[in-house]
């Protein structure tokens, strides 16, 4: 039976054209499925939201936290793979010291993890070179995806890929877990030099949700008027979908309008409070916020000039990307 | 707002006097005089004047209300006034808008670079939302001061002196997007002392809050005037409330100041503010129409009213006109247009409703009331299936209303926006109201044209003109219009009038009467906070506090109930509130100045009572 299974999905045209849709369409859902499981969207706005601890990490400086996912990601872009995952190992560290309860612990390994499984079929499907071995090659009724088959070199380098992911993903989700998001936006101001970008990041902050509430009103205000966003019930039924897709990109310039009216209208008035609160008058602004110094600061910073010094040595000794 | 802050809350019916605030600064405010010279002032080169031949004087220590229509240059007035004309809001001007500190030289704020300005005059707009552009309150309220690289011990101070100025201290750590609106509003006011200036100039402070909400941000405006010696010029439509507090109204109309007097004064006669466009406070009307008992000057408060009116005698009010009344609950004869049964909606795990069970019957009119936050709205949206109830059932002309499905239910219902600007997406007026064609959306089959609608809507004449080129109160009717187009029976009105004078409301209301007449039947659920404009127009009044409806009665009788309405954020007009303490309580109370009258005539021996009797 078994050699039966193995001629119809290997060695005829038919089975080898399920078996490329599977790998092509069912292994990229593995990571949505898994989010949708034990994530989903509300799961999403809640696990990348602000928890209030009291925690060392917690304590830290803002800007030290904000530094950090920059600092990590620059470091795991200069070493190889196999010290990028020695690096993930260690931005565990934070984790271990903030004791994230077992529901959010499983819910940031889903977003950590999924990124990293995509990275890795992705390129298994895409890196490939003439004489990469492949694993499974693609019948030629696939050759419309643009790809011989899965490759063992693109699959090793999609590896290679995800160490990067992961130690990014880890070291950014320490900085949202911790830090409140007026903490971000302090931080953000005081690090960079320019004004105007902190102060964009900063109303960036304060209105992004309003855009959404907006774009939620709007259409609503199109319902009323008669215009349709109600989703097929059925989403086999193709017709309906390739209808409800049509609507959809038809109502694109019909909400962008009011939008695009109001947040003009909100710009101009934002611009007049901030030059009458003499923004940019001083190159050198004074704070109403201080941040004391701290031995926790003192030793986050060590510890990041350790990591520094690490990451160099262990260049030195041949274990740089470059 | 919560039961424990609405009771708190003042009552416009105190004497008010100079009250002392709980929240007294210490900060000193140099003394000196705003003078505004603006012979003419356009926004395009050779265009229409919006203001012409101003000449005004303010000093620190007053607070001045400007009033006017829609349109009339209240609004760029108030900018000039700041110095934000002619050099950051462009425009061909000439004159002078100066402050002269008492014992210095004038200071040109329209030469002056706009910060500079700010430290003499300040200014905050109608909307909150784009005048706080920091995450949180002591961030916003320290933007400027820091601006200025101002030392870290005068940024402090300035933050926490203009936060207790302004009653806000607890809000200090607060995420803005968490504030209500009242407090939003009472932030930016801080922001804008935090620059320290000596005048504060407010464009339409309160245009978006409730009664109880108003009140509040009034009673900062007054303090910061009166006990701390800030000038502080508010335009502001609501002259009932505003008027206690203030030492000088005036009115522009065409870009001209035509009446600058005080409260007492400045209202009489009526004729001048209705011909304008203009509601005059309920207590001028009154003071108008018994000459002998005000002796041509207005009373400011219920309290100045009462003593000449305690010696007339006053009659029981007859039944109402509008419909048939038990126990002063209107009796349902049409059938239930819209409904809602044990409804409870809750976002975040947060009560937003509670167990609403509501009725409204085919042709009425009923008004949803309630403080800001109070789940009007949202029952409004579950209602339309905007929303999902966690628990209830909610119907709409004998169909159940399903979640998300709106456009179904947008065929019997149309559902007018606060803000009507997000229901305009076409670029010309004709293209508006020719949307259900355009976009194949099913219309009744008694459907209008567009060019019926345009007609009763009043612009036949503006079809090629884009719905943003229109006025404020066009707008409002071309979105109404749009609505009508598919032929609704009923209609959800959220806010209708925010910041519309008299003369568009009322035109906005002839257009839903003769909208009534010409369909023959409309029923309408109206959410407002103007209860000037209940007492004119709902049949019935339903009040929510905290998601919970706690009245449903007649404007009579709801209006008779000025502890409960207090509860809920709200409160009466002020001649609900008078005949209620002339008559020490009435179970129903006028809600017109023309019925209180007729009844303060009539003779008690045929059938009147002498106040203090009932």
């Amino acid at each position: 039976m078994w050699a039966t299974l193995d001629h119809l999905l290997f060695h005829t045209l038919g089975g080898q054209t399920l078996v490329a849709y599977g790998i092509t369409f069912i292994v990229p859902l593995i990571g949505p499925a898994l989010f949708l499981r034990f994530v989903g969207v509300k799961g999403l706005r809640n696990v990348l939201s602000y928890e209030a601890s009291d925690s060392p990490i917690h304590r830290l400086d803002p800007r030290l936290k904000l530094l950090y996912p920059v600092l990590i990601g620059v470091l795991s872009v200069m070493l190889d793979w196999q010290w990028t995952y020695a690096l993930f190992g260690l931005t565990l560290i934070p984790w271990i010291l903030l004791r994230p309860s077992a529901v959010r612990v499983r819910v940031l390994a889903v977003i950590v993890v999924s990124p990293a499984l995509l990275s890795i079929w992705s390129q298994g499907l895409y890196y490939t070179t003439p004489k990469d071995h492949l694993i499974f090659a693609f019948p030629v009724t696939m050759a419309w995806v643009g790809t011989a088959g899965l490759s063992t070199a693109g699959l090793i380098y999609g590896a290679h890929e995800a160490a990067r992911v992961l130690v990014t993903a880890s070291a950014a989700l320490v900085l949202v877990f911790t830090t409140g998001p007026s903490d971000v936006v302090w931080a953000t101001t005081r690090l960079l030099a320019p004004q105007r970008v902190g102060l964009a990041i900063s109303v960036g902050v304060r209105f992004l949700p309003q855009v959404f509430e907006r774009l939620s009103a709007v259409m609503r205000a199109a319902e009323v008027r008669g215009y349709d966003f109600t989703r097929p019930e059925k989403w086999w039924k193709l017709g309906q979908l390739w209808d409800y897709g049509r609507r959809m990109i038809r109502a694109l310039p019909l909400l962008t309008v009011p939008i695009l009216v109001g947040s003009l209208r909100g710009c101009g008035q934002m611009a007049l409070v901030a030059d009458s609160r003499a923004f940019g008058v001083n190159r050198r602004r004074t704070t109403y916020r201080q941040v004391a110094w701290t031995r926790g600061d003192r030793v986050a910073l060590g510890a990041a000039a350790l990591l520094v010094v690490g990451t160099i040595a262990v260049i030195a000794v041949g274990g740089g990307r470059f | 707002m919560t039961t424990d802050q609405a009771a708190q809350a003042p009552s416009l019916t105190a004497p008010l006097g100079r009250r002392a605030p709980a929240f007294l600064p210490s900060g000193a405010v140099p003394s000196g005089t705003l003078r505004a010279v603006i012979d003419e002032f356009a926004y395009q080169p050779g265009g229409t004047p919006v203001l012409t031949g101003i000449s005004l004087t303010i000093r620190t220590g007053e607070l001045v209300v400007i009033a006017g229509p829609s349109g009339s240059g209240k609004t760029t007035l108030a900018l000039a006034l700041a110095g934000l004309i002619p050099h950051r809001i462009g425009g061909e001007f000439s004159g002078s808008v100066s402050w002269q500190a008492d014992g210095a030289d004038p200071v040109d704020l329209t030469t002056l670079p706009l910060h500079e300005a700010a430290q003499h005059v300040g200014i905050t707009f109608q909307n909150p939302e784009y005048q706080l552009i920091q995450y949180q309150v002591d961030a916003e309220v320290a933007f400027g001061p820091e601006n200025l690289a101002l030392p870290h011990a005068d940024i402090v101070a300035r933050v926490r002196e203009t936060l207790v100025a302004v009653g806000a201290e607890s809000l200090a750590t607060s995420a803005i997007s968490s504030l209500s609106g009242g407090q939003k509003q009472r932030v930016a006011i801080a922001a804008a002392l935090a620059m320290a200036p000596p005048i504060l100039v407010l464009d339409e402070p309160t245009s978006d809050l409730d009664p109880v909400g108003t009140d509040e941000v009034l009673q900062v405006l007054h303090h910061l005037c009166h006990e701390r010696g800030r000038g502080v010029v508010v335009v502001e439509h609501k002259l009932d409330e505003v008027s206690p507090y203030a030492d000088r109204v005036l009115l522009v109309d065409h870009g001209r100041v035509i009446i600058d007097e005080h409260p007492r004064l400045a209202f009489l006669p009526t004729s001048r503010w209705r011909e304008a466009g203009v509601r005059p406070p309920e207590l001028a009307t009154l003071a108008e129409q018994l000459p002998g008992r005000f002796g041509g000057t207005v009373p400011l408060t219920v309290e100045e009213a009462i003593p000449p009116l305690a010696v007339l005698s006053i009659a029981p009010l007859g039944p109402t006109n509008s419909r048939a009344l038990a126990n002063g609950v209107p009796q349902n004869g049409g059938g239930p247009a819209i409904e809602a049964a044990d409804v409870s909606v809750s976002f975040k795990g947060k009560r937003a409703v509670h167990r609403a069970t509501l009725r409204v019957d085919h042709g009425e009119w009923v008004a949803l009331i309630g403080a800001n936050g109070s789940g009007k709205t949202t029952l409004a949206a579950t209602l339309m299936g905007f929303v999902a109830p966690d628990s209830g059932t909610a119907t709409c002309f004998g169909r159940p209303v399903e979640f998300g499905r709106i456009p179904r239910q947008a065929d019997r219902v149309g559902y007018l926006f606060q803000n009507v600007d997000d229901m305009l997406f076409s670029e010309t007026v004709a293209a508006e109201l020719n949307f259900t064609q355009r976009h194949k959306v099913p219309a009744g089959p008694n459907a209008p044209s567009a060019q019926e609608v345009a007609a009763l809507i009043g612009l036949s004449a503006r079809m090629d003109a884009h719905p943003y080129a229109i006025s404020g109160g066009e707008r409002q009717r071309l979105a109404l219009g749009a609505l009508l187009t598919r032929a609704p029976r009923g209609l959800i009105l959220d806010e209708p009038t925010t910041g519309l004078d008299e003369a568009h409301t009322s035109a906005l209301f002839d257009l839903l009467a003769r909208v009534r007449t010409s369909l023959g039947s409309l029923t309408c659920l109206l959410i407002t906070h103007d209860m000037r404009l209940v007492a004119r127009f709902a049949d019935r009044v339903i009040a929510l506090r905290e998601g919970e409806i706690v009245l449903d009665a007649t404007p009579r009788r709801a209006f008779a109930q000025p502890d409960l309405l207090e509860s809920c954020g709200i409160r009466p007009p002020v001649v609900s509130v008078l005949h209620s303490r002339l008559a020490a309580g009435p179970p129903e109370v006028a809600v017109h100045v023309d019925e209180l009258i007729r009844l303060l005539g009539a003779d008690p021996d045929q059938g009147g009572c002498h106040v203090g009797d009932a």
